[in-house]
């Protein structure tokens, strides 16, 4: 079944389709969440937000683009304002901490990651995701979908709706701007 | 070279951007500092990690899952309608028990008689003149003059 099939039958109410659907590209959508936010929990329910989107706004889809730009478009969307909502937290819980006397620290980077790896590299990890989210959200989004995602500046550029100039331009910044980062990072710890 | 400046120059080093004797005084320098080599090193570390990422492994019954939340959030839907109670009703609550409260104030504020007499007093120097007076008028004595009072005492006299 192909997808444009598939995506007919799911806007004509068809469960099974949506459930084919589902099981093709959960694991890409789990998988694009997971190297934003950098949390497997959170990027479990963000890919289930996104999946709840498509079924809901499934008519709105005009076949322009590919479905997987489509997906990755709604899945960084999501994944983003999580992350600005989770920064908005983030702030409330500081002035938590300031009127409560209360020490409640929300770590930006998910404790979830992989217990075989030594702390060198746990370090590693922190260091470049701790980085990644202090660069302005578009050359984030740009380094992660090129670097993680393995896209081209061109898939890269229908996803973001910007061309491929910019694309260019947001990751060689966005790379410059992560090294001095890290540095920075490594010279207070 | 001092470890300020080769820390500065470390994006350029790994990336060679640095020729000639620079290039070798920044690698004389990592050789000899701990400190230096550990970041440099653990710059090429973290730069190393940005590679398409291993796959996340297929998720058991994500979409009963899926179905499942769907689900709840139509029988909420369908409980509070399309205005959730947090949605509006909420803020409406806040917003009337401020202006109850502001109100209110105001009402306390405009009966409060004595605070109104005492500013009048002070807004006008009539104002001053009159309390004076009625200060005055408290005290029988200031009333009596002092001829009176000699007066009635040669009358008790006589």
């Amino acid at each position: 079944m192909d997808d444009s099939t598939v995506l007919n039958k799911i806007s004509e109410g068809d469960e099974q389709a949506f459930q084919y659907f589902v099981e093709k590209y959960h694991k890409m959508v789990i998988n694009i969440c997971y190297n934003i936010v950098n949390s497997h929990d959170d990027a479990m329910d963000i890919s289930q937000d996104v999946f709840i989107k498509i079924y809901e706004s499934i008519h709105q889809f005009r076949g322009e683009s590919k479905i997987s730009t489509w997906l990755y478009r709604i899945s960084v969307n999501k994944s983003l304002n999580f992350l600005r909502t989770k920064k908005r937290q983030k702030w409330f819980s500081g002035l938590d901490v300031l009127f409560n006397n209360e020490e409640r620290s929300i770590d930006p980077i998910d404790d979830s990651l992989d217990a075989s790896e030594n702390m060198e590299q746990n370090e590693n990890k922190k260091a470049l995701y701790s980085a990644l989210h202090q660069l302005p959200e578009k050359q984030n989004i740009a380094i992660t979908l090129n670097h993680f995602e393995d896209l081209s500046y061109k898939e890269i550029a229908d996803i973001m709706d910007i061309s491929v100039s910019e694309v260019g331009v947001l990751i060689n910044r966005g790379k410059k701007k992560l090294e001095k980062l890290i540095i920075d990072y490594f010279n207070k710890n | 070279m001092k470890c300020k400046n080769v820390i500065k120059l470390l994006p350029d080093f790994i990336h060679q951007k640095i020729t000639g004797d620079r290039y070798e005084g920044i690698q004389q320098h990592l050789d000899q500092c701990d400190s230096c080599n550990k970041i440099h090193r653990n710059l090429l570390l973290s730069l190393d990690l940005l590679k398409p990422t291993k796959e996340i492994p297929e998720q058991a019954f994500y979409y009963t899952r899926l179905r499942q939340r769907m689900i709840n959030r139509q029988e909420t839907a369908n409980t509070f309608g399309i205005f959730s109670i947090k949605k509006i009703l909420q803020p409406a609550i806040y917003l009337t028990s401020i202006l109850l409260a502001v109100y209110v104030g105001i009402l306390i504020g405009s009966h409060s008689s004595g605070s109104n007499q005492l500013s009048s007093y002070e807004m006008s120097e009539e104002g001053y003149i009159e309390l004076f007076t009625e200060s005055q008028y408290l005290n029988d004595f200031e009333l009596e003059t002092i001829e009176s009072t000699y007066f009635i005492t040669d009358t008790i006299k006589e």
